[in-house]
């Protein structure tokens, strides 16, 4: 579970757990929030490890890889959540004449990077189990950018495009690879400097009324890291109350 | 549902039952079970309706009855096809889809042209069944089979009573079929459609069931005919042969082993998945109870992928025939038997397993320590080959038991080692993911199907001509 | 020279063999200590775990340790303590090819005799110092690998009298030896310990049987036997066993006892008078030591079943301190209070149809054509 330390990533991570998967709490800075990220899997009767790293770095997600390995066997989950550090602002968004080319590589490295090193890696130990289930977290703004944050969409874009391409490689191992694209989600610290108003706009225009919680987008995740879905690779599944219909 | 029925016209018997049970449905065999005196009885009518109905057949108009008569079977909607595929699952255990696939290629071993080319493997022409015909030497040739044929069949393999049935009317034999406890459906069934296409020639093909251990009917059965074929594991079949010694001569089919080759041409991206998709199906039809199945996947390294990535795709494939067909259930002992195998090869050899959860299927890749044979029920060895020449070598420590080898290998590198494989026993050499369809005329275990059974009389070169001295009109 | 953790565990073991009773509790406790040295120090079994997903990070009890197949012995990195500082080793004698033998290291042998003298004191010796022991078995003098030969050493060294000794020499039994101690215990009024292969009594009693002899035991000797008749001259029922004890010896079958053990653990099973059921056709019960708990497996999923089903057993003992603390057997049985009942092996299952298993394949020689 990368960038499991809080937000979205502790609500999956705890999910899976009260599910019975031993997870490894992926973070890279927060430390004190991993831990009671982990305090509570525990809490719940559940089993799992804390490993900082930067999922961008080869070298660390071996480390990750290993330090899990060495903990509970081979990984049969990964889920892609792990996000360079972005802020959903559509007042405050830089525009495309303002954009630097370093903001796309930030936004390709955070998303596309980090589910290349982590399916690299994890791989192995799926193919051992014959078993696998990859799921990278896009965003419905892909199908429809309600605000044209172009590095972030761009990023998520290509990461929905390797989950494809993952999908129909991996087949043949029985290992599934998918996507779950949120609405906005709120709270969690990319949502914070989204203005009241903006928020307000969006969950009028959804069938369900209101944006998404991070505990809306865990049962998807669920699903598509379970053995029920067995039979689903290769798609994208969107979580935003109705927003986007496909 | 209805009983199936193998009476016996000839000799009032007594009768045998099997009885199975699916849900409210139940199916019931009938086959007599005779005493010594009835088979006795049976063998010397039989010598009779034999000269009657088939000696004067010749071989062409053979061929064109015995396929009409066995038509209903290649009929998808003809009753006894339709009983099969209802049946067999019930009394196998194996997957529906499995049994009518299977029954599919095997009974196309009964068209027309299939039977011509079974006599004409063996016989330089199929006439001489019939009269004398002329051999290239100059002399003539005449082939006689045995006027009554029997055959004791193993159950591992649905039908596999119909293949010298037919063969035994082929070669102008009456044939007495003694059943498996396992399986008596398929030779009653092939009685029954027989008897409705063509009553006379149903009366050369009795059916019939004795408990294994009746030494009485044994003997009889052994004095009744006059060439035995028969099924079963090695040590089956020597107590057979030494029963029957004196009594008949045996042509006995035992234990077969077959492995699979993988050349490096197979592991390419485009390739590979090909290739273990033949793997696996050869692997799982009739859950590797037939000799044909392969124990092991010799697998050569230097391809794109290595052998490992064929090992890996392969567990995941038997997996997924684990949900589209699966295992047929096994008996407790059997499944400790497989954790059993299963465990060897990873702590003893070394090896890498990997499994179905509850064992429906094992893979275990690397070299093994003993003699690679599979535990049957899909369990399969993959074991890695620096070059192909070295698949030799593990052939040699299955020797002389191995039959069938399937290949995935280029022609122009296959070719080559085939004197290699044949000086150590292999009999047989197939299309990867057709290991189990034996194509007509096929070398049975390294014998002739029909020469083995038949008895050949040749003229001497000259000898016809060389009478004309005694011919006192030509003087 | 053995580190700090290898010692500590051993005198924490040393310590929990000296408890007559061992609750749930402590039993957990000390086998999850075992478990985690155990996984960090033997590697195949640590492999083994992780394959399984079982760590000391998900393990929680000891029932969810997983239990190793026999065959782990075979391998050669199968050990906590590595060979060269390994006092002995015990082999196991291959169950299909008798060239394949496995090994159970011991870094030295005081866990495994403490085990063994404590359970030997309880159920067999537990009203006297010494008995006047003879021993139908190699000891270690003969078959220095042997756990079997070394628990007869054990048991001559620790409660034999000084007329004990073993009647095996240089690779046979002496018949003569045998019944010349037996004559004289019964003319010294002293009572015997007799142990031996159940497979040497039934050679003993078809032997004394054709001669007619018969040798009157003073009362309080006692019947030790092990190992089944199983693949070895010829099966004996345990009514034909207690009435040849009778017929023989004199004695009543209180004086039977039967011991079970496994090179590939550190303790033994007895079944002792108390323990056997009325029900001649019922199979023998064993008790266990305070340190083993017995599981009765689903042969194919593993997971425990439910008092009363056959399956296959694991044994979990404490005293297995350099190999794996849960060892999965090949043999049957059913859950009881005090241990468990044996219901043998369920081996070499006819497979269907053209496969053969490998042990008939190394036997068989194949036929066509005949």
């Amino acid at each position: 579970m990368t960038g499991s330390g809080r937000g979205l990533g502790a609500a999956i991570a705890l999910g899976l757990a009260r599910r019975g998967a031993a997870v490894i709490i992926n973070y890279r800075e927060n430390a004190q929030a991993a831990q009671s990220t982990l305090a509570r899997v525990q809490q719940d009767g559940g089993h799992g490890i804390l490993v900082q790293a930067d999922v961008t770095d080869e070298s660390q997600v071996s480390r990750l890889f290993d330090e899990a390995e060495t903990a509970f066997g081979p990984v049969t989950i990964v889920v892609n959540n792990a996000l360079v550090s972005f802020a959903f602002n559509p007042v405050s968004r830089p525009s495309y004449e303002n954009l630097s080319w370093q903001d796309f590589t930030d936004q390709w490295h955070g998303a596309v990077k980090a589910a290349y090193l982590t399916a690299q890696r994890g791989l192995k130990g799926m193919k051992e189990a014959h078993y696998g289930r990859i799921v990278n977290i896009v965003s419905d703004l892909i199908f429809q950018p309600t605000v044209p944050y172009h590095s972030y969409i761009t990023a998520k874009s290509a990461l929905l495009g390797l989950t494809r391409t993952l999908a129909v490689e991996l087949g043949p191992f029985n290992i599934t690879v998918n996507a779950v694209a949120p609405g906005l989600i709120y709270p969690t610290e990319a949502s914070r400097p989204t203005p009241e108003w903006v928020r307000e706009e969006l969950a009028a225009r959804t069938p369900l009324g209101r944006v998404v919680t991070p505990e809306d987008v865990v049962g998807p995740v669920l699903f598509l890291a379970s053995e029920d879905a067995g039979m689903v690779t290769g798609q994208c599944l969107v979580v935003d109350g109705g927003l986007m219909m496909r | 549902m209805d009983a199936v029925l193998g009476v016996w016209r000839q000799v009032p018997c007594e009768v045998a039952h099997f009885r199975y049970q699916d849900g409210g449905d139940t199916l019931t065999v009938r086959l007599p079970r005779p005493t010594p005196e009835a088979l006795a009885s049976l063998g010397k009518q039989l010598r009779a309706a034999q000269a009657d109905v088939l000696s004067s057949t010749p071989a062409g108009d053979r061929i064109d009855r015995i396929s009409t008569a066995v038509s209903p079977w290649l009929d998808p909607t003809s009753p006894e096809r339709q009983l099969a595929e209802r049946w067999l699952p019930v009394m196998t255990g194996y997957a529906p889809t499995m049994v009518h696939r299977g029954l599919t290629r095997y009974l196309r071993t009964f068209l027309p042209d299939a039977l011509m080319r079974f006599l004409a493997q063996d016989l330089s022409d199929p006439a001489m069944l019939d009269r004398p015909v002329p051999d290239r030497a100059g002399g003539w040739s005449l082939a006689v089979g045995p006027r009554v044929l029997g055959q004791i069949v193993a159950g591992n393999i649905p039908g596999i009573a119909l293949w010298h049935m037919v063969l035994g009317l082929l070669i102008k034999s009456a044939v007495i079929t003694r059943v498996s406890r396992q399986e008596p459906l398929m030779a009653a069934l092939m009685l029954q459609v027989v008897e409705r296409q063509d009553p006379p020639l149903a009366e050369l093909l009795p059916v019939a069931y004795w408990p294994s251990g009746d030494a009485g009917c044994e003997h009889a059965f052994f004095q009744a005919v006059d060439r035995l074929v028969a099924y079963g594991n090695d040590a089956t079949i020597r107590d057979i042969a030494a029963r029957a010694s004196g009594l008949v001569p045996v042509v006995g089919y035992g234990h077969r082993v077959s492995l699979a080759v993988v050349g490096r041409e197979a592991l390419q991206p485009l390739t590979i998945e090909d290739a273990v998709r033949r793997a696996g199906h050869d692997i799982i039809l009739w859950d590797q109870a037939s000799c044909a199945s392969p124990h092991a996947v010799l697998v050569e390294r230097g391809g794109f992928y290595p052998p490992e990535e064929f090992a890996a795709r392969l567990a995941a494939e038997l997996q997924r025939w684990d949900v589209k067909e699966p295992l047929a259930p096994v008996s407790a002992e059997v499944a400790q038997g497989i954790r059993d195998w299963a465990d060897a090869w990873e702590w003893e050899a070394g090896m890498t397993v990997r499994h179905a959860p509850d064992y429906r299927w094992v893979m275990a890749y690397g070299a093994p320590n003993t003699i690679p044979l599979s535990h049957s029920n899909r369990t399969v060895l993959v074991i890695p080959l620096d070059s192909l020449e070295e698949a030799v070598g593990w052939f040699e420590r299955l020797a002389p038991h191995v039959q069938t080898v399937g290949v995935a290998v280029a022609r122009r590198r296959l070719f080559p080692l085939l004197s290699a494989w044949a000086r150590v026993g292999v009999t047989r050499v197939a299309e990867l993911g057709r290991m189990h369809e034996f194509p007509a005329g096929w070398l049975h275990d390294g014998g002739h199907s029909i020469a083995d059974l038949v008895t050949f009389m040749g003229v001497d070169p000259g000898v016809l001509e060389a009478m004309d001295v005694w011919d006192a009109e030509t003087w | 020279m053995r580190d700090d953790k290898s010692l500590e565990i051993e005198a924490v073991l040393l310590q929990a063999l000296d408890q007559e009773v061992m609750d749930d509790e402590t039993f957990n406790r000390l086998a999850l200590t075992l478990f985690e040295y155990q996984f960090e120090r033997n590697a195949p079994f640590q492999a083994f775990c992780r394959r399984r997903h079982r760590t000391p990070a998900t393990v929680s009890a000891w029932h969810e340790i997983p239990p190793v197949p026999v065959q782990a012995f075979k391998h050669p990195g199968f050990w906590c303590e590595p060979p060269e500082r390994c006092a002995t080793f015990f082999q196991t004698s291959g169950t299909t090819d008798p060239a394949r033998h496995g090994r159970h290291y011991h870094p030295n042998l005081t866990v495994w005799e403490r085990s063994m003298s404590r359970q030997f004191r309880r159920w067999v010796l537990p009203h006297r110092d010494r008995i006047r022991m003879v021993v139908m078995n190699p000891t270690d003098a003969e078959w220095p690998h042997s756990s079997l030969a070394h628990y007869m050493t054990v048991a001559l060294d620790h409660f034999g009298d000084a007329a004990s000794a073993s009647v095996w020499r240089e690779g046979t039994l002496e018949w003569e030896a045998l019944e010349a101690h037996l004559v004289r215990a019964a003319q010294d009024g002293a009572a015997l310990c007799l142990m031996g292969a159940t497979f040497a009594y039934v050679h003993a009693f078809d032997r004394w049987a054709s001669r007619g002899r018969r040798f009157c035991l003073p009362e309080g000797s006692i019947i030790l036997d092990t190992g089944g008749t199983k693949g070895r001259s010829r099966d004996i029922s345990r009514r034909e066993f207690e009435d040849a004890l009778v017929a023989h010896f004199g004695l009543t079958p209180s004086s039977w006892i039967n011991m079970f053990g496994m090179t590939e653990l550190s303790s033994q099973f007895y079944s002792v008078p108390d323990s056997r059921s009325p029900d001649y056709d019922a199979p023998l019960a064993y008790v266990s030591p305070p340190w083993v708990r017995t599981l009765v497996l689903d042969p194919v999923s593993l997971t425990p079943l439910s008092p009363g089903q056959q399956g296959v057993l694991a044994h979990y003992d404490l005293a297995n301190r350099n190999a794996a603390v849960g060892i999965l057997t090949e043999d049957w049985g059913v859950k009881t209070e005090a241990g468990f009942q044996f219901l043998g092996r369920r081996r070499g299952a006819e497979l269907r149809g053209c496969s053969l298993a490998i042990d008939e394949y190394l036997q068989g020689v194949p036929s066509r054509g005949i």
